[in-house]
């Protein structure tokens, strides 16, 4: 699923989200390493990242710097974290679907969110087995 | 003068816009009271209740009225004000009147009813089971109820009818709970039976369904339900004094059963959950009633 970036600008597709999330994770990286970063796990090329790399920043989801490389200078990119940006794209995520859907969809975000996962779920069960052995175990 | 004048000149009328505006002014009290009463769920559902029960009048109110305009259209050629007086009143009585009895009627006939036509696919329990059940119902004071066990293999639980309820359990149930999680989830459905939660339900889905189009009432719907188990819980946890258990046992159920339809359960108080945020809820309050049970 690529998001097209029409009029609204900024959105996010798939590829640029897995980027972001490997970019936030290294904090600071030039595409060659990221791609290094991201090979194992998919078939991606340089260009692929480099190229991503390069729309991210346009849309400002990402800072970069020149810096000297031994082939000559390099971009070396790094996450910006901007609750402004952020809330900029869920808006428009959730706009989006709002169009698609009508206004419906905002009850099936909210049922999400409420959503017990599957991590919080045994958080629960471990702190009420624990209280149940050591205060009702008579 | 055809309906829709009539009609107009009803609802334009100085008291039936007072009726309305009383209703309203009534529903907006409850509303503030509601949101005062924020630790017992038993008397937050009860003003929903008749918040509910408001709105539900208002409509039988507005449909008779309608009637009426177009029964007594011949009246406002010879008097408009003693008309819609006259429709007023006949409006008001009607509402009572049938509102009342057919709701009786309804809540009370539709659950015994189903029952008769859900034992005929259950089985009986273990006797272990029976034997718990027999006790809890005699520490609750009700009269008699019958413990049924439907062949499912997904854990429920759910009750139906009054004192003189069935309470039906899945296989799945007893081979997933100990003793204890049984104990507490049989307390909780005895709960609903004690608290009439099964004539509420059936009430409240017949109107929902009439109303399809008032979404006031779907939201009331599913805010009374949540304060009903609730209370439920509250019941059981303090009765036998082992809310983790029941806790336990909640999520056991939730990790088996989210999603799947119970059967048979149309109308009835139900163990199982409506959406996640509900069972994060329900736990808090346990823990917070084991830790008053563990202070006294």
């Amino acid at each position: 699923m690529v998001f097209g970036t029409g009029k609204k600008g900024l959105e996010i597709g798939e590829l640029e989200a897995e980027v972001l999330r490997v970019l936030k994770s290294m904090g600071k990286a030039s595409a060659g390493e990221m791609t290094e970063r991201m090979q194992p796990e998919r078939r991606i090329a340089y260009t692929t990242v480099s190229t991503t790399l390069d729309r991210l920043f346009r849309k400002g989801l990402v800072s970069r710097n020149i810096v000297p490389g031994r082939k000559g200078p390099k971009h070396v990119y790094s996450f910006v974290d901007d609750p402004r940006i952020e809330r900029q794209l869920v808006d428009s995520a959730i706009g989006r679907l709002v169009d698609a859907f009508g206004p419906s969809v905002t009850s099936t975000i909210y049922n999400k969110l409420n959503e017990i996962s599957p991590d919080e779920l045994e958080t629960l069960r471990r702190t009420i087995e624990r209280r149940r052995r050591t205060v009702e175990s008579s | 003068m055809n309906l829709v004048d009539s009609a107009a000149a009803y609802f334009s009328a100085a008291q039936i816009l007072a009726v309305i505006a009383t209703i309203y002014a009534a529903v907006g009290a409850l509303f503030i009271a509601f949101k005062a009463s924020n630790d017992s769920p038993m008397l937050r559902s009860k003003i929903l209740l008749v918040i509910f029960g408001l709105t539900s009048a208002s409509w039988i109110f507005v449909a008779s009225s309608l009637a009426f305009c177009w029964a007594f259209e011949d009246l406002y050629y010879w008097h408009e004000a003693s008309a819609i007086t006259m429709i007023l009143g006949s409006s008001l009585l009607t509402t009572l009147v049938v509102g009342l009895p057919v709701s009786v009627l309804m809540a009370t006939r539709l659950p015994a009813f189903l029952i008769r036509r859900a034992e005929k696919e259950l089985q009986s329990p273990l006797k272990s089971s029976t034997d718990l059940m027999r006790a809890l119902v005699k520490s609750l004071g009700l009269s008699s109820v019958t413990l049924f066990l439907s062949p499912k293999t997904i854990p429920f639980a759910y009750s139906m009818g009054s004192s003189k309820g069935v309470v039906v359990i899945s296989r799945g149930l007893e081979e997933e709970l100990d003793k204890e999680e049984m104990e507490t989830v049989l307390m909780h459905e005895l709960a609903h039976l004690r608290n009439n939660d099964t004539q509420l339900n059936t009430l409240i889905t017949v109107y929902r369904r009439v109303l399809f189009f008032d979404p006031l009432i779907r939201v009331l719907e599913g805010v009374i339900h949540r304060e009903r188990e609730f209370a439920c819980d509250e019941v059981s946890a303090r009765a036998t004094r082992k809310p983790m258990a029941l806790a336990s046992a909640l999520i056991k159920i939730h990790s088996k059963a989210m999603g799947s339809r119970v059967p048979g359960a149309f109308l009835a108080g139900n163990i199982a959950l409506r959406g996640d945020g509900t069972l994060r809820e329900r736990i808090d309050r346990l823990i917070r009633i084991s830790k008053e049970i563990a202070r006294e």
